[in-house]
């Protein structure tokens, strides 16, 4: 069995961790970066480009590039990229391969399984999204569990005695509140809420806008159909916003943002923090109601918190922690690395499931309400939202018509009262019920969760014993082939990866062999000067001509005729031996 | 079905303090994720969990419905499964299932006849929840509004049904007193569309969000009395007797109700 890792899968960034020796380490990915831009990108030739990569081309390549696709999880969205329609899971799947790869590399070994990080306020079409997308990348998904969860976990591991804490995760572009009460290495998730689509991509967007209005006022020039200028806009903005967090005014200068016949168009700006705070006063604001509810779900006042954890990035924000200080009244703790411990805490639990961690153990809870939907476009919750997993709930329904002998059950996730405002999960059909005035029949409904919350259905007729049911364990906008096909796909794409590796690898190491047979020859005497030049121009052919069997052959003689004169020098003892290498070319 | 006292291995009675912690280690036993996803310890954790929400959870929420409140403490029971036919035959004669979460609707009349057998104060039934709201109000000074009332009191749900029937003008309350009536009459979904409709129309009166409420939870409710009748062995009387004894049960323990059946 290969190593488990921890993947914080996040709307703008990544984070992978595993366990050594029982602790949480973050694994640094082939860039060096301890968090990966969740940035997807296709080059002009087909090439997939992932993450701080990735993010660097965007401006010039802004059509073929793919940002923040979590945000697209769970639904129906497409993107097109050269005649392929991906879904949202797929572009998933490629950050998670990037991960991946870069974790096999770190650790030396074959990675198999993960559990990965959701926000907690994700619903289960989103969640069962993701899951796929850790197949689509060959992930065995041990568990999909919430980011918050897994802060606390990460934070919670060595903090002796019982406390409740508050977690207050503002990502990329999700937010999630949970309130978690610790006692005895037991994690339990008292309540939870939060808001699928609001994240520190709205921050930017909010200082995007105001840019835009900016050069509007100065230039009379609209710029938000220019891809390549908005690309800028936004890069600008991101980095004003993260100034901001320690500055109090910071300067966006954006030189030949557009240029006309009369000339080039400058942007340069000042913006203060207190005029970043008013522009998104009402994003800080908007994450207030789910900490209320939060608070009130788990039936506590501020005041019983021991601990406000900060978990994510736009956490930084000044204006963000001054609420959250004025509506907990605790200074919330700074004790945790707000971008890895989500990651780490998914590594514990991969740990916990292997067997690995002994004693901790995490309670989770069902984020929404689960029902079914009754006459009238009625949501009747079967499941109340923060029920701790595993549970199983029954409800006894009827039929509505007189001598109805089918009912359609369908399944719901949600808070409204109204079915159709909630989400579908799935639909099925029990028929054969007793013909009988309405109101007589009983259907027994059942809903079930499992630890790793796979939600089952039941129905039964109490007068007819006839059941039927459904697991929901598929994302319901993609079909079993459908994921077989991706996860082909993405095999495929593996192996052209490597391949592409390979052949710059040799492209690479030709290059060498080329500059190495050119100064060698200054020193050689004629003849073998003569079949070294012979041989460069065979590779310089083969180059040329893309023929990767013929420049191996060509690389491996030039490789060896350099050898039988003494001048070949193998490019990995050049790393060591720099210096040396080049004075003894130079004699 | 069992005693949640008894799953989580304490004695009634036993302080909040006490079910946490013997919570706590009956999850580190049973969790499946501490054993390698066994379905039976799977099993065994949801009985744990039933328990602990019941006791834990659901515990002192007054307003009965609409977070559960009483209604889903109820839910305990879904472990215990539906329980014998004979259970719910003899419930079903008292205006057809679903209604029994009406009848907590009904506590704001304290001690009115259902089903021949005098209910005591509702207030034992339902424990801390107090209710100082009075019924008097949903009338809007519509006498016929009070004949209603009366046969919904009774029990004359076609009745109320027929006299609702005969007035035109539609207000909020004629909603609600049709919910009652529906809800009387066994007819669920009639009632929670009803139930909606005041809710809609005088969003401030309390009593239509609260009938509103009990509605939404009715369905669990249900399953809280067919839970007990099915682990009320010792009533072999005949069904309606049987219904009776258990309600008695029911209002003679409050919410010790396991502990004393």
């Amino acid at each position: 069995m290969g190593k488990t890792i921890g993947i914080d899968l996040g709307t703008t960034n990544s984070c992978v961790a595993f366990l050594e020796n029982g602790e949480a380490v973050v694994i640094p990915n082939a860039e060096g970066g301890r968090t990966t831009p969740s940035v997807v990108a296709f080059a002009k030739d087909g090439e997939r480009i992932v993450g701080s990569a990735a993010k660097r081309q965007a401006v010039t390549n802004s059509a073929r590039t793919i940002f923040s696709i979590k945000r697209e999880m769970g639904t129906d969205n497409r993107t097109r990229i050269d005649g392929k329609n991906y879904t949202p899971q797929e572009i998933s799947a490629i950050i998670l391969q990037k991960l991946k790869t870069d974790a096999e590399a770190y650790l030396g070994e074959t990675v198999t399984d993960a559990v990965i990080t959701v926000p907690a306020y994700f619903s289960d079409s989103q969640r069962q999204a993701t899951k796929d997308a850790g197949r689509i990348a060959g992930l065995n998904v041990l568990r999909i569990i919430n980011e918050p969860t897994a802060a606390a976990m990460a934070y919670g591991m060595d903090k002796g005695g019982a406390q409740r804490i508050m977690v207050y995760d503002l990502g990329g572009g999700t937010f999630d509140v949970s309130i978690l009460d610790i006692n005895n290495e037991v994690i339990e998730v008292l309540a939870t809420a939060g808001n699928n689509r609001l994240g520190g991509d709205d921050f930017d967007n909010c200082i995007v806008s105001w840019l835009l209005d900016e050069f509007r006022r100065q230039e009379r020039i609209d710029l938000s159909t220019d891809n390549a200028a908005m690309g800028r806009i936004r890069e600008a903005a991101e980095k004003a916003k993260i100034e901001l967090s320690a500055a109090l005014t910071t300067t966006v200068s954006l030189p030949f943002l557009y240029s006309d016949h009369s000339g080039a168009k400058h942007l340069e700006t000042t913006l203060t923090r207190a005029k970043f705070d008013e522009l998104t006063a009402h994003l800080v604001k908007a994450t207030m109601g789910p900490v209320e509810q939060a608070l009130q779900d788990a039936g506590l006042r501020p005041g019983e918190l021991n601990r406000v954890l900060l978990v994510g990035g736009s956490t930084r924000i000044p204006a963000v922690q001054a609420a959250v200080r004025s509506i907990t009244g605790k200074e919330p703790s700074r004790d945790i690395n707000p971008d890895e411990c989500v990651a780490m805490g998914a590594a514990l639990q991969g740990g916990v499931m292997q067997g690995e961690v002994k004693g901790l153990l995490l309670l989770d809870v069902t984020p929404l309400s689960l029902g079914i939907e009754t006459m009238g476009d009625v949501f009747s919750r079967i499941i109340e939202r923060n029920t701790i997993l595993p549970v199983q709930r029954s409800q006894i329904f009827t039929t509505a018509a007189n001598f109805q002998t089918s009912v359609d059950i369908h399944v719901l996730q949600g808070e409204r009262e109204i079915a159709s405002c909630n989400k579908t999960l799935g639909k099925f059909r029990l028929s054969g019920i007793r013909r009988a005035m309405r109101g007589i029949p009983q259907i027994e409904v059942t809903f079930s969760i499992d630890a790793n919350g796979i939600v089952n259905v039941s129905a039964k007729d109490l007068g007819t014993g006839k059941h039927q049911e459904i697991t929901l364990t598929q994302s319901s906008n993609m079909s079993s082939d459908e994921i077989d096909r991706a996860v082909k796909d993405a095999q495929r794409y593996a192996e052209e990866d490597s391949l592409r590796k390979q052949r710059a690898e040799l492209q690479n190491r030709a290059e060498e062999l080329l500059y190495q047979a050119k100064n060698a020859q200054k020193k050689l005497n004629a003849v073998d000067k003569e079949r070294i030049e012979g041989m460069r121009k065979r590779v310089k052919q083969a180059m040329d001509a893309g023929n990767d069997r013929e420049l191996k052959r060509a690389c491996e003689d030039l490789t060896d005729a350099l050898n039988a004169c003494g001048r070949y020098v193998d490019p990995s003892d050049m790393d060591d031996r720099d210096g040396a290498i080049d004075a003894d070319i130079q004699q | 079905m069992r005693d949640p006292y008894e799953v989580l291995g304490i004695a009634p009675g036993a302080s909040d303090d006490e079910i946490k912690a013997a919570y706590r280690k009956l999850a580190k036993k049973y969790h499946p994720d501490l054993n390698g996803g066994s379905a039976d310890a799977e099993h065994k954790m949801k009985e744990v969990n039933d328990a602990y929400t019941y006791l834990i959870k659901n515990k002192g929420q007054g307003s009965f419905g609409s977070q559960g409140g009483y209604g889903s403490q109820s839910s305990y029971g879904s472990q215990g499964g539906y329980g014998t036919g004979s259970g719910y035959g003899g419930y079903g004669q008292q205006g057809g299932y679903g209604s029994y979460g009406q009848r907590g609707g009904y506590g704001q009349h304290g001690g009115y006849n259902f089903g021949g057998f005098d209910f005591f104060n509702f207030e034992d039934l339902f424990g801390s929840s107090s209710r100082s709201y009075q019924t008097t109000t949903y009338y809007e000074n519509d006498p016929v509004f009070k004949n209603v009332e009366q046969m919904v009191l009774a029990g004359r749900y076609g009745d109320a049904l027929n006299a609702l029937k005969q007035i035109d003008q539609r207000k909020a309350a004629w909603y609600y007193w049709s919910a009652r009536a529906n809800m009387g009459s066994g007819n669920r979904i009639a009632a929670l569309n009803d139930a909606r409709t005041a809710s809609q129309m005088a969003p401030d009166e309390v009593a239509y969000r609260e009938l509103l409420a009990q509605l939404n939870a009715g369905g669990q409710a249900y399953g809280y009395r067919g839970g007990n009748a099915g682990a009320m062995n010792c009533c072999s009387s005949p069904l309606v007797t049987c219904c009776i004894v258990n309600t008695l049960c029911n209002c003679c323990c409050g919410r010790r109700y396991y502990g004393c059946c």
